[in-house]
């Protein structure tokens, strides 16, 4: 493994460690649907919830539901607005099963000597892959799924990724938040330079958590 | 009012202030109006000025954006609706004073010599220029300095044409200090009927800035009236806009998501007449009815127009102009002088400020009389004409919905007599009779829905009225809604009880609670007792004093039904809602826990307000579960 490698490595896992193992499960949720709405540039409450279980993105017609058992056993679905009954993606993950990710566990302090020159690159690089581009993704269009505000943004729902093998439940919905930005180019990039901001501080301080408030910019 | 730099940003048609706000949100609605005030803004002409629109019109986000242009011009604007410690000659004479002295102030000019003497005001105290200004310029923060202004005041009264000459003395030293003769806009004159007795009060102080550069903010109806300021006062009168301009509009508010609610841009334009909040309104209630309760674009469209014009119309007033509407429809227009004669002046000057009526244009040159009119298009829905005009099939179809689905989409239902005629009488009975119906009212769940919004919301304060018909346990309402806005965001709620009658002086109560104007506080506000006549006009003035505050009103439903008739600008501000009597339908213990669970770990300080409130709530939900 090269040292950039172990970095990343480093990184991914105090993101997840620090953000999306949540000791307040119920909590994290509840944040996570309430302020859906201000990311996608809709007002509070615009965007139907079922609580803890699901949510409905009307501008993309569409409806994700899904069921947390705990980190790494989760399912979820997406469907057509007008037709609930038939999903067009899933994804179940059962933690009975190995996986290749599942083998390395990099729990260490990102090395002090890199922090200046290395760490919000690292950060960058791994919120890439984690949520905003992931690796294994299928794009929304190829699902089917079109919008009539193509006229207006300026990226089309082919920008729009829904990553597979996401192990973590909690990154598997975050990473649903932002591929369901659509709003703007703006947007995105805000949340991008906000969430790399987020973790590079809390990664310099050592911080053992970050509050899902911060993590969902729930506003004091 | 902080806005969503990307995506949706409604409202109930509030003016634009802010750089950011009309940087995003502006759209030059009257671009004539627009060249002919920045054109009297680059002059020197000591001319004034009438700028006239009827409620809603744009006007004052319109001076805005050009005040916003201009910065360097030497202004003095004075708000005569919200800032006079009292609606009379003395407290607008003493507004006036207090804005022409900061000025000086600010122009380094020394007012001694001018007629005004510290000494002649005990009761302020002040010591020097500075300090006295500091505090007759400024509405103030407690009632103890309200009382030494009230006690300035009574001096003024004494003599308040000595007061004025005064300032025109000060104004003189300014324009040759600064080598310009000071602007003056004198804001909020449009929200003064012109029937009233506050009114009155004001015109000494209009006839004294009329002979100076001043652009008076008014009514439409004030323009028919230039005896109140000046023979021959030059008039700018904005009137309806085009279509194609509210499209832009809405486009703005709904940013990236505009094409989904595209279709209902001509009829959401259609029935706002021309007018800028009336539109806004129609298309927040449109948006809601879309995404809260997924209605299909045409049941949406029949109730937004409910919901709108029954907060903005549904209230009777004074003599109702038969004979007005009945030439306004045949004809398509109205004769100025009926805004003078006699007989139909009241109700022609009723109608257009309260918009019933809407003055589309300025009368054409070959016809000079002829003011270009139409009904309001909310109540024209509601009229079975007997010679209809031709509605298209999207139209059948919204008022075949209404009709089938018990609305009216006008909110009014406007009977016919046995001719195929408008049974005026009878539908003014009607609306003299209630002001909601029955199927209105809604559980806190549903009166949570249409509010969350704005209660909800960083970037959006909405002002809600809540009706009541028994007050029973309005504190647990309160903390309810207090207590749910607080999971979405950190919101503190500050209580104010306001006490009408005589004896009371609940609107400076008010103004002086609401000082620090914070946009994040909820103001929960409960008028009690029996409010007077001129404490509700004083309310109705002030209405820009509330815009851009979340604020929660509670009114006992038959009290509301008197205060709207005097409420014609304040509503404006206000969607109203009534509860109705099981009103904790659909409410369980099981989700106050988990929101009090919620908002304890996220929370950083100990037993927040949120928490506090829906703790209360929680006792009275099982006491009530305990009840037999």
């Amino acid at each position: 493994m090269t040292e950039e490698k172990r970095r990343y490595a480093i990184v991914w896992d105090a993101i997840e460690r620090m953000a999306f193992r949540p000791v307040r499960p119920k909590t994290w949720l509840s944040l996570y649907e309430n302020t859906l709405p201000r990311l996608w540039g809709l007002q509070d409450g615009d965007v139907k919830t079922r609580i803890n279980s699901g949510f409905d993105a009307d501008f993309l017609n569409i409806s994700c539901e899904y069921s947390i058992e705990g980190m790494g056993k989760y399912s979820g679905t997406i469907s057509m607005l007008a037709d609930a009954s038939r999903a067009i993606w899933t994804i179940h993950v059962d933690p009975d099963f190995i996986s290749k990710s599942a083998l390395y566990n990099a729990a260490e302090r990102y090395p002090r000597k890199d922090r200046k020159r290395h760490l919000r690159g690292d950060i960058q690089a791994v919120l890439k892959g984690m949520l905003f581009h992931p690796r294994h993704h299928s794009h929304l269009e190829d699902l089917g799924v079109t919008t009539t505000l193509m006229e207006t943004i300026n990226h089309g729902v082919d920008q729009v990724r829904i990553g597979g093998a996401i192990e973590n439940a909690y990154v598997f919905l975050y990473h649903l938040r932002y591929q369901f930005c659509i709003v703007s180019d703006c947007a995105r990039q805000e949340e991008q330079n906000r969430l790399i901001d987020l973790f590079t501080t809390a990664i310099s301080e050592n911080s053992h958590t970050v509050p899902a408030n911060k993590l969902f910019n729930f506003k004091r | 009012m902080k806005r969503r730099e990307h995506g949706v940003n409604l409202d109930d048609g509030v003016s634009l202030a802010t750089p950011d706000e009309l940087r995003l949100l502006f759209v030059d609605c009257q671009p004539k109006a627009r060249a002919d005030l920045q054109g009297w803004f680059a002059t020197d002409d000591p001319a004034p000025i009438l700028f006239g629109g009827q409620i809603g019109s744009g006007k004052t986000t319109l001076l805005n954006e050009i005040a916003s242009r201009c910065p360097d011009v030497a202004c003095i604007r004075i708000c005569f609706d919200t800032d006079p410690i009292e609606p009379t000659d003395a407290g607008f004479t003493m507004l006036l004073m207090g804005q022409v002295l900061q000025a000086c102030l600010r122009a380094k000019i020394d007012p001694d010599g001018s007629g005004i003497v510290l000494s002649d005001f005990p009761s302020i105290a002040a010591d020097s220029w500075s300090a006295f200004v500091d505090i007759i310029a400024t509405y103030p923060s407690n009632l103890k300095t309200v009382r030494r202004l009230r006690e300035a005041c009574s001096v003024i009264a004494e003599a308040s044409s000595l007061m004025r000459n005064a300032c025109g003395v000060l104004l003189d030293k300014l324009a040759s200090k600064t080598g310009r003769g000071p602007f003056i806009i004198a804001e909020g004159i449009d929200k003064f009927d012109p029937d009233t007795s506050d009114y009155f009060s004001l015109r000494d102080t209009l006839v004294f800035l009329a002979h100076r550069k001043t652009l008076f903010e008014v009514n439409a109806v004030h323009l028919f009236s230039e005896k109140d300021f000046r023979p021959g006062i030059k008039k700018l009168f904005i009137g309806g806009i085009k279509q194609d301009v509210l499209y832009k509009m809405f486009q703005k508010r709904l940013g990236a998501y505009a094409p989904l609610y595209r279709k209902a841009f001509p009829l959401l334009s259609e029935y706002s007449g021309g007018n800028a909040r009336q539109a806004l309104r129609l298309l927040n209630a449109y948006y809601f009815q879309r995404t809260r309760y997924r209605k299909d674009h045409t049941a949406a469209l029949a109730l937004a127009c409910h919901q709108v014009s029954g907060d903005l119309l549904n209230v009777p007033f004074g003599k109702f102009p038969v004979e007005v509407f009945t030439v306004v429809k045949k004809d398509g227009y109205i004769e100025g002088s009926l805004f003078s004669e006699r007989g139909t002046a009241r109700g022609a000057n009723e109608a257009i400020y309260r918009n019933w009526l809407f003055l589309q244009d300025e009368p054409a040159l070959d016809a000079p009389t002829k003011w270009p009119a139409a009904i309001n298009p909310l109540i024209d829905q509601a009229i079975t004409w007997s010679t209809p005009t031709p509605l298209t099939p999207e139209e059948t179809a919204v008022k075949a919905w209404a009709r089938e689905h018990g609305v009216s989409p006008a909110g009014l239902n406007i009977p016919v007599n046995e001719d195929g005629k408008p049974a005026w009488n009878d539908f003014w009975r009607e609306i003299d009779a209630s002001t909601t119906s029955e199927e209105d009212a809604l559980s806190i769940v549903k009166l949570l829905e249409q509010i969350g919004a704005g209660l909800f919301g960083i970037e959006r304060q909405d002002r809600i009225i809540v009706s009541y018909r028994e007050r029973k346990n309005l504190e647990a309402v309160r903390d309810f809604l207090v207590g749910k806005a607080n999971t979405y965001a950190f919101f503190p709620c500050e209580e104010i009880t306001l006490q009408g009658g005589e004896g009371h002086e609940p609107v400076t109560e008010l103004l002086v609670r609401i000082a620090d104007r914070d946009p994040n506080r909820i103001y929960s506000v409960e008028l009690t007792g029996s409010w007077t006549d001129s404490q509700l006009r004083d309310m109705e003035h002030r209405r820009d004093a509330f815009d851009n505050l979340q604020m929660l009103w509670w009114i006992q439903q038959d009290a509301l039904k008197k205060y709207l008739r005097f409420w014609p600008q304040l509503r404006q501000f206000f969607r109203i809602y009534r509860l109705e009597e099981e009103l904790w339908r659909g409410i369980t213990v099981e989700e106050i826990q988990a929101d009090i669970e919620l908002i304890s770990d996220i929370a950083e300080e100990k037993d927040p307000e949120g928490v506090r409130r829906l703790r209360s709530v929680l006792t009275f939900l099982q006491e009530k579960g305990r009840e037999p």
